[in-house]
């Protein structure tokens, strides 16, 4: 009996994540027979799409798996720091970002008829060679970012349950094509809808149960919710203080000192033995004093560097390049419906981020008292911070319920982006490149949402089969977190073309070009990815990027010929008719 | 309203750097007074979180609300407007496609146009809409002397 129910307990995780795919297919199926059978439908769901879904699908395209697990590695490598830096950081800069790009180009979008970035682009600087640079560029960003979160689900499930990453990659692949397939965007939206929320409410039970376990750990044991959060806090400061802020903790200070007295000990040390070696050799002089063992000179560092914590302001800014999330703000039924999203993003992240970051701190803490074991990195003594959340789970919680929630929430994060990734090429390749090669009135309606239904199938297919091959390696990750910097590098583009009837197609190439040669330069520098921590002059790359690429877009458009008023008026409320 | 609005978000985004708080604030914690409950060192746990990730909750919220003020204040109701009034005429693509001919002559029978490749047109995005053509030609009341955006005003002249 005991048997047979520890087997149960044991599967329930994946029974629990089997029975979240159906019930996700199952919406996805459900909302594709809302598919009104037109392009218009496909491509930006008839823009129909109201406040609350537009928060949640937007919210959930834009959080990947790294909001539950990386955040809680990075709090646990680098402290709460990562919190503010990131996560409030994103909270400013996203609100600002749907209030000033989002309903501009939601409003333009309906206006003109766009349903992709390119055809803006292309209209607005009057250039169709630029619109197809831009289009190989977005998809070559695009693409290692879809990878990583193929290639992460199949790895956290390998982890936690020892599936196959492979079996996993084509699950998801397979659930996420069925219902992009069927409904588009809309169904894309309304997953992502139910996505969002499963792994919202994720964070906060697991915040819960993971509190419970760690203050178990305390002399005072558990109690209720608040005592175990305080509780678990409080060890943290014990062992662990430097994770608890962004600059140095007093403790850390006190540690401080007491190193560089040693450290100057060992000095006087050296001193005397040097001089005792210079004048009677090193063998006599060992029989005088023993030889000082060497010292670090100990350097007091800041968890997080004031230049850094001000830099990583650029990330978020990448959210006004996404090709996926530009889709998604055309599906807004009005430019009432960002009112809502512009309001709750920062809250929503928030309640996502901060359960994380502080289950992160508490596993710093555990495993510096050694109750907690972390999987190291491959050929190295150092922990994996991709594995810490689910360490946490499987050795403190211990409940198969929280491990298949746990699941559940990190394969809801991924699957989230990924499906609008999928929609989102399928468009571009559909609008950028097939329909403006044979000619706008080549196709009619319902082969248009063939040709795009094709391609989405052939972008899951080679999405997954890359995947398969860059399986085993780690470079994939590297370049997809370099690939935010070029999002972010083109930010200046899209702000230029909105706001700025000066920007010519001159400066926009004068930004990419800036763009891609010092990505290319620094990239290398950083032994493509390998060092993540390299900055440039303290900075986050992503930082002098934007900075020079912005300087760039504007060099380039003044000392180039201003675009005719009369072809742009269009694009600016103010001038158009 | 709206430099009201973006004065309060760049002193969102200065109050984030909270390092040059946390001394006036460990000054405050050392006095008694009515505000001690609340104030802390950088450190210090507070309601089972440390301080400085407190004040950072606090200023997610507090972004929510300025976003709230923007919305409510300073929303741009005219780009609602210029959005609606709509330059975009559909070509009813949802029937069929203008160049298509609904008596089997598609794509196989030769009738299409040759390719256009100098911009490619929103239009060709297959978003459509039930709005009906009211002009045909734009830019034609010659602003500014833009020559190119004058045709239709001449032609009409010289009618």
């Amino acid at each position: 009996m005991n048997l047979l129910a520890s087997a149960t307990q044991s599967s329930l995780p994946l029974w629990m994540v089997g029975a979240y795919l159906v019930i996700l297919l199952g919406l996805g199926i459900f909302s594709s027979k809302l598919f009104r059978g037109t392009s218009k439908d496909y491509f930006v769901a008839s823009r129909s799409i109201g406040p609350f879904m537009l928060l949640m699908s937007v919210f959930g395209t834009t959080m990947t798996g790294f909001a539950l697990v990386g955040s809680t590695g990075k709090a646990f490598t680098t402290g709460v720091a990562v919190f503010g830096a990131v996560a409030v950081w994103s909270g400013i800069v996203h609100s600002s970002v749907f209030f000033i790009i989002g309903t501009r180009l939601w409003a333009i979008g309906k206006r003109l008829g766009y349903v992709t970035q390119v055809q803006f682009f292309r209209e607005r600087f009057q250039s169709h060679t630029l619109g197809t640079v831009l289009f190989v560029l977005l998809v070559l960003f695009i693409i290692p970012y879809l990878l990583i979160g193929i290639i992460s689900a199949g790895k956290f499930m390998q982890g936690t349950a020892g599936l196959d990453p492979r079996l996993t990659g084509l699950v998801i692949c397979a659930v996420v094509l069925t219902y992009v397939f069927l409904g588009g965007v809309r169904s894309a939206a309304w997953a992502n809808t139910f996505q969002t929320l499963v792994f919202m409410i994720t964070g906060i039970v697991a915040f819960a149960m993971i509190s419970k376990s760690v203050a178990a750990k305390t002399e005072k044991g558990s109690g209720t919710f608040l005592e175990n959060v305080k509780r678990s806090t409080e060890l943290v400061e014990q062992v662990k203080p430097e994770r608890l802020v962004r600059g140095v903790h007093p403790a850390a200070l006190d540690n401080h000192e007491e190193a560089k007295a040693k450290f100057e000990e060992y000095l006087t040390e050296k001193d005397t033995w040097e001089a005792l070696v210079n004048d009677m050799g090193e063998e006599t002089a060992a029989t005088v004093m023993e030889k000082p063992k060497e010292v670090k000179e100990p350097q007091l560092k800041p968890s997080m560097s004031r230049l850094l914590w001000i830099t990583y302001l650029f990330i978020p800014l990448s959210i006004g390049m996404f090709p996926h999330v530009f889709q998604h703000w055309l599906t807004a039924k009005s430019a009432k419906t960002f009112r809502l999203a512009i309001v709750g993003h920062p809250i929503c992240i928030a309640v996502v981020w901060l359960p994380c970051v502080i289950i992160g701190t508490w596993a710093a803490g555990l495993h510096a008292m050694g109750e907690l074991a972390v999987p190291v990195v491959p050929g190295t003594d150092k922990p994996n911070p991709s594995a810490v959340l689910g360490a946490v789970v499987g050795q403190l919680v211990q409940n198969p319920w929280l491990t298949g929630l746990l699941m559940i929430g990190v394969l809801a994060a991924i699957m989230s982006s990924l499906d609008s990734q999928f929609a989102c090429l399928g468009t571009m390749f559909t609008n950028d490149i097939v329909v403006p090669w044979k000619g706008k009135d080549y196709y009619s309606d319902e082969d248009t949402v063939k040709i795009a239904r094709c391609f989405v199938i052939g972008v899951v297919v080679a999405a997954y089969l890359l995947s398969l091959v860059l399986m085993k390696t780690a470079s994939v990750f590297n370049l997809g977190i370099w690939c935010f910097s070029g999002f972010t590098a083109l930010f200046p583009i899209v702000f230029a073309a909105l706001y700025w009837k000066r920007a010519s197609v001159m400066g926009a190439y004068a930004c990419i070009a800036m763009t891609a040669v010092l990505w290319i330069l620094w990239f290398k520098d950083s032994g493509y990815g390998a060092d993540k921590g390299y900055t440039v002059l303290g900075m986050l790359p992503m930082a002098p990027l934007t900075v020079l690429s912005a300087v760039a877009m504007i060099v380039g458009s003044l000392l180039s010929k201003a675009p005719e008023e009369r072809k742009i008026n269009k694009f600016f409320p103010n001038n158009s008719r | 309203m709206r430099y009201f609005i973006v004065a309060l978000l760049v002193s969102l985004a200065w109050l984030h750097q909270d390092w040059i708080f946390w001394p006036l604030l460990a000054e405050l914690d050392n006095q008694k007074n009515f505000l001690s409950w609340l104030v802390a060192e950088e450190h210090e746990v507070k309601f089972g979180i440390p301080a400085n990730v407190g004040f950072q909750l606090f200023l997610s919220v507090a972004t929510a609300f300025v976003a709230f003020i923007a919305v409510w204040k300073a929303w741009p109701k005219e780009l609602e407007r210029w959005a609606e009034s709509g330059g975009y005429r559909g070509r009813g693509r949802d029937r069929g496609g203008r160049n298509r001919s609904r008596s089997g002559g598609g794509k196989n029978s030769g009738e299409s146009k040759p390719s256009n490749r100098q911009t490619s047109s929103p239009e060709s995005s297959g978003d459509s809409s039930d709005r009906p053509r009211r002009r045909r030609y734009r830019g034609g009341r010659g602003r500014g002397g833009n020559g190119g955006g004058s045709s239709q005003s001449q032609r009409r002249a010289g009618e």
